[in-house]
């Protein structure tokens, strides 16, 4: 894939403005007065509850639909322009396959969409692993191989921006973990927006958040910088211990309520002191979950 | 690199609905053919048959040409329900591109009904008759032809439509189901007028009815060209 880096003078603008923008269907909206700007090429996670308007933001940045107020520029552009939709890859959580194709077919009649080649079908094939499955029709093929021919048409031409909305979904670990390593490789020089529903897999994949609660914006920022109001760690030992019986044991952890991150080794070190032998310790609480509080 | 525009969208969705649609279009080819060679292996003399098929076959196009062009709506239906619509829009075609694209390949099946049965109802007057009559020119130039394309643009820009505002429904409840009503309709409003319209102005009607067609099927792509129409573009799944 020939690169197409975002511009590193930043001449023209972010690369994803957001000013003031209500959106949603047939009137009615489902995104209000959202506000956030996007310059840096990395991975931002958007986060929510079912139905906060996550789907809405992808569609409405991919100018799917037309924001009710406020506006959106692509590097300073309305996203209307011809220009700005060149620049934007979008995934939505539907297939969008048409009835009846096989698979190099309908990746065929994408490219074909997108102004490229049968060498571009040839490459997403190989990157999807889909080589071997290229003759079957699509409506034959599981959820998961579904899910990778559909993942497969965003590496047929280069973009700037990617918009991928629940990207992972229906995949089994070892291809969720493939595609999030190829979306990782994309997101060194190009801006990510990735949807997910896990929030493991946003904390390892995303340096940023979005979160969208009630179709308003809640958060935006570094993920790093998420602090919860109480912060647990489950502490699973070789054997019970006297030491131990001051915390409160769910399942064969031990639970210890502790300020932040920056206090585990203390309480590591303390409980190792007193000769507790510890088989693992854990998070017993993703910090992203605070934000669907 | 850009998009595709309106052209590759027609060849593609030619292709598509010829695919998708073959069965319909194997029936009005074959239903014209039918009703062609009947009238002529019923009708005595080869003066009568020209008669008749000079005046049934330019009436009849319409219908099967309606019927044939059915792969086209099918396009649309089956490709709004699959999402496809989400991912053209995003890339940057209009919605307006997408239905006209849909009527253009629907113009293009009845092309083919038309050539067919237009084509061998033409050979057979000239076996039977040893010349091809002017009526007979006119009537398929000038009612046959336009009403046919009228017809057909009218009931799938129509159906689109009722499509994209209904709820999905399939099979004779659909607007699949439900568009050869909507392009018979036409025929039977130059049927009911014809009889009541002065000679001098009747020969006028069918392109008359065609050009009035031509101008709502325009008239609805402009509205569909419209941004907040977008999401009647979008699948429910």
């Amino acid at each position: 894939m020939s690169a197409t880096p975002i511009p590193s003078d930043r001449a023209n603008g972010s690369a994803i403005e957001l000013s003031g923008v209500s959106s949603g269907y047939f009137r009615k909206a489902v995104l209000q007065d959202i506000t956030f700007r996007i310059s840096e090429p990395t991975v931002y996670v958007v986060l929510g509850p079912n139905g906060a308007g996550k789907t809405t933001l992808f569609r409405t940045i991919a100018g799917v639909l037309a924001p009710f107020q406020g506006g959106i520029r692509i590097f300073g552009e309305s996203n209307e322009t011809r220009s700005s939709r060149e620049k934007l890859q979008y995934l939505s959580h539907i297939d969008g396959i048409p009835e009846g194709m096989r698979v190099r077919e309908a990746l065929r009649f994408y490219a074909t969409i997108e102004g490229v080649g049968d060498d571009a079908v040839a490459r997403a094939l190989q990157l999807l692993d889909l080589e071997q499955l290229q003759d079957q029709y699509f409506g034959q093929l599981s959820q998961g191989q579904k899910k990778r021919v559909s993942v497969a048409r965003i590496f047929l031409r280069d973009k700037q921006i990617y918009l991928l909305d629940e990207p992972t979904s229906n995949l089994d670990p070892k291809v969720a973990g493939e595609i999030r390593d190829l979306i990782l490789r994309l997101s060194r020089d190009r801006v990510v927006l990735y949807s997910s529903h896990n929030l493991y897999e946003a904390r390892e994949i995303g340096s940023q958040v979005i979160a969208i609660v009630g179709g308003r914006l809640s958060r935006f920022g570094r993920i790093d910088d998420i602090r919860t109001d109480r912060y647990v760690v489950g502490i699973r030992a070789m054997a019970d211990h006297p030491a131990l019986s001051a915390y409160r044991k769910e399942g064969d952890y031990y639970l210890a309520e502790v300020s932040g991150p920056e206090s585990v080794p203390a309480l590591v070190a303390d409980l190792t002191a007193k000769g507790v032998q510890i088989r693992e310790i854990r998070e017993m609480e993703n910090p992203l979950e605070s934000l669907f509080r | 690199m850009e998009a595709a525009g309106l052209a590759t969208l027609v060849r593609i969705n030619v292709r598509r609905a010829v695919r998708v649609g073959r069965i319909y279009l194997g029936m009005a080819i074959a239903l014209g053919l039918f009703a062609t060679s009947l009238i002529v292996l019923e009708t005595p003399g080869s003066g009568a048959v020209g008669t008749v098929l000079g005046t049934v076959v330019p009436a009849e196009i319409p219908i099967f040409g309606v019927v044939g062009s059915l792969g086209a709506l099918i396009v649309f239906v089956s490709d709004r329900s699959k999402g496809v619509y989400e991912y053209l829009i995003a890339y940057g075609v209009e919605t307006s591109v997408i239905s006209a694209s849909i009527v253009l390949a629907s113009l293009a099946l009845v092309s083919i009904v038309f050539a067919v049965a237009g084509g061998v109802s033409t050979a057979l007057v000239l076996e039977r008759t040893g010349t091809i009559p002017f009526y007979y020119v006119r009537d398929l130039l000038v009612d046959a032809l336009p009403l046919a394309f009228g017809a057909t643009a009218f009931m799938t820009m129509v159906s689109m439509m009722w499509a994209a505002v209904a709820s999905p429904r399939t099979g004779v409840n659909g607007p699949v189901g439900f568009a050869p009503t909507i392009g018979i309709g036409p025929l039977l409003i130059l049927l009911i007028t014809s009889g009541l319209a002065p000679p001098a102005i009747r020969v006028w009607l069918a392109p008359g009815i065609a050009l009035v067609l031509f101008g709502l099927v325009g008239l609805m792509v402009v509205l569909l060209s419209r941004g907040s129409v977008r999401e009647r573009f979008l699948s429910t799944l």
